[in-house]
């Protein structure tokens, strides 16, 4: 008793109430994201329309599919991400999680800003023509009213969103349908030549990694999942359905109208300014969840911001801030989506091997809260998953980088590669020094 | 770190006990693996039409 001490207390089973209907709504509804939009607009550039519609469903299920996974330990034992982190990386060690969540974080509101700025820019323009304030409207619409929803707490952000939600799903209904009319229907779509430079394994891997962005966010669910068959078919199927709608309908309006950015469509497909404020909602609402996960992350990592919830949100939307002044994640937003790739791939790699083929699905859930126990390693961190997971990001680039990306892409296989490492690592290292509780 | 995380949690030693839930059914995982399969299938008429 007096040994156990660390971290945030597991569900207790009869506390954990998410059937498969609750988690397929939740990742339903949290998956409407202007953010898809993007991702589709990427997935579309360099290929035709019926590829697209092809790799929209195939990078949905294979990038999807780690995560139906990935959330099983939460479920199998009642604890949030982080803290089923701690086995592979250390009760300390999960840390790295938290702090990538941060920068992570940092990236996307960032993303989501400047496509909020632009918005408003071309309103703004609309009635003051020659006139533009597009920095202004990022940084009031991506962080300062994201800022006055989230820091009322979680209740008013899932207000927002549920408001939110159903007005994208429906103008992604409105673009699709506009882009297919504007094109002169399907066959018209499919008639158009593939525009810029891409290929399918370079659209697979922005479908894919925009898919792997949402491992840290699962267990906080799952964790509340009455069975796994729940926990990983409901986070499956919720994520994966409007995925590849929203993937889709990305990609078939950057077809048309050759460009990968949302906001440059409205106009084009006769939306107008009724859908760039939608779009602008989507962006407030977003951001402001987002925020939200990643100041439950700082409180983790950096346990002084645990109870003092106002000001860890403040701290984790902060550093986007020099990012949206610098704006390029947007403009490369496929490099955008290789660093996710590179940071989240090998660190899930490590945590789904560590638990599914080294440990066999079963941690000693009380060594997870405690000190200088199992999974204590070196002063909480282990070290060598740490540093492995190093190595894998190294390993996602020089696969990026290399002649086979175009056979097998990059996020699944440094994931695979990690992951195998680690469980060298592991049996052979570990477990003969007795670290790791192998 | 140690001192806020005391303020967060004690778990008196006796309530670890039946927090696990059954894992996945091997149905579950065969159905995972259909998916994958089509995934492929996927990949391969999107080569095919691009």
């Amino acid at each position: 008793m007096s040994e156990t001490s660390v971290g945030v207390a597991p569900v207790k089973k009869e506390e954990r109430i998410l059937k498969f209907n609750d988690l397929f709504f939740i990742w339903g509804a949290g998956q409407v994201l202007p953010t898809g939009f993007l991702t589709g607009g990427a997935i579309g550039a360099g290929i035709s329309a019926l590829s697209a519609l092809w790799v929209s469903i195939a990078s949905v299920i294979i990038g999807y599919l780690p995560l139906a996974y990935q959330g099983l330990p939460s479920a199998k034992y009642g604890i949030d991400q982080y803290v089923a982190c701690r086995p592979a990386f250390g009760i300390r060690g999960s840390w790295l999680g938290s702090l990538l969540i941060l920068i992570t974080n940092a990236g996307w509101v960032s993303v989501m800003a400047v496509v909020c700025g632009a918005s408003a820019d071309i309103v703004y323009q609309h009635y003051f023509p020659g006139q533009s304030a597009a920095l202004f409207f990022s940084i009031v619409g991506g962080i300062v009213i994201p800022l006055l929803i989230g820091i009322w707490g979680p209740n008013v952000i899932r207000l927002v969103e549920k408001a939110v939600a159903p007005v994208l799903l429906i103008l992604s209904a409105v673009i699709m349908f506009a882009a297919i009319r504007a094109a002169g229907g399907w066959s018209g779509l499919m008639a158009i030549p593939p525009q810029g430079e891409g290929s399918i394994a370079l659209s697979m891997e922005y479908g894919i990694a925009y898919a792997i962005s949402w491992c840290p966010y699962v267990g906080a669910w799952t964790m509340l999942a009455k069975s796994e068959k729940a926990a990983s078919w409901g986070t499956f199927l919720g994520l994966a359905l409007v995925g590849s709608w929203f993937y889709l309908t990305g990609a078939v309006s950057a077809i048309y109208t050759g460009n990968a950015d949302p906001t440059s469509w409205m106009i084009p497909l006769g939306l107008g300014i009724p859908a760039l404020i939608c779009l602008m909602g989507g962006v407030m609402a977003v951001n402001s969840l987002l925020t939200y996960s990643a100041s439950s992350g700082l409180a983790q990592w950096i346990p002084y911001f645990a109870g003092r919830y106002k000001l860890s949100y403040v701290v984790a939307i902060l550093p986007a801030l020099p990012f949206i002044i610098w704006s390029q994640l947007v403009t490369e937003y496929g490099a955008w989506l290789a660093i996710i790739g590179a940071l989240w791939g090998p660190f899930f790699g490590i945590f789904i091997i560590d638990y599914f083929f080294i440990r066999n699905q079963r941690y000693n859930i009380k060594e997870i809260f405690t000190k200088k126990g199992d999974y204590w390693y070196w002063g909480g961190f282990n070290i060598f998953a740490i540093a492995i997971w190093l190595i894998g990001v190294k390993i996602y680039y020089m696969i990026l980088d290399g002649p086979i990306f175009s056979y097998i892409t990059a996020t699944l296989p440094a994931m695979a590669i990690t992951g195998l490492i680690y469980f060298v690592v592991a049996k052979v290292i570990l477990k003969k020094i007795g670290k790791g509780g192998y | 770190m140690d001192n806020a995380d005391e303020k967060i949690l004690l778990i008196p030693e006796s309530e670890f006990d039946g927090y696990e839930i059954e894992n996945l059914k091997m149905q579950d995982h065969l159905g995972f693996l259909l998916l994958t399969i089509i995934s492929f299938l996927c990949v391969y008429l999107a080569s095919r039409s691009i």
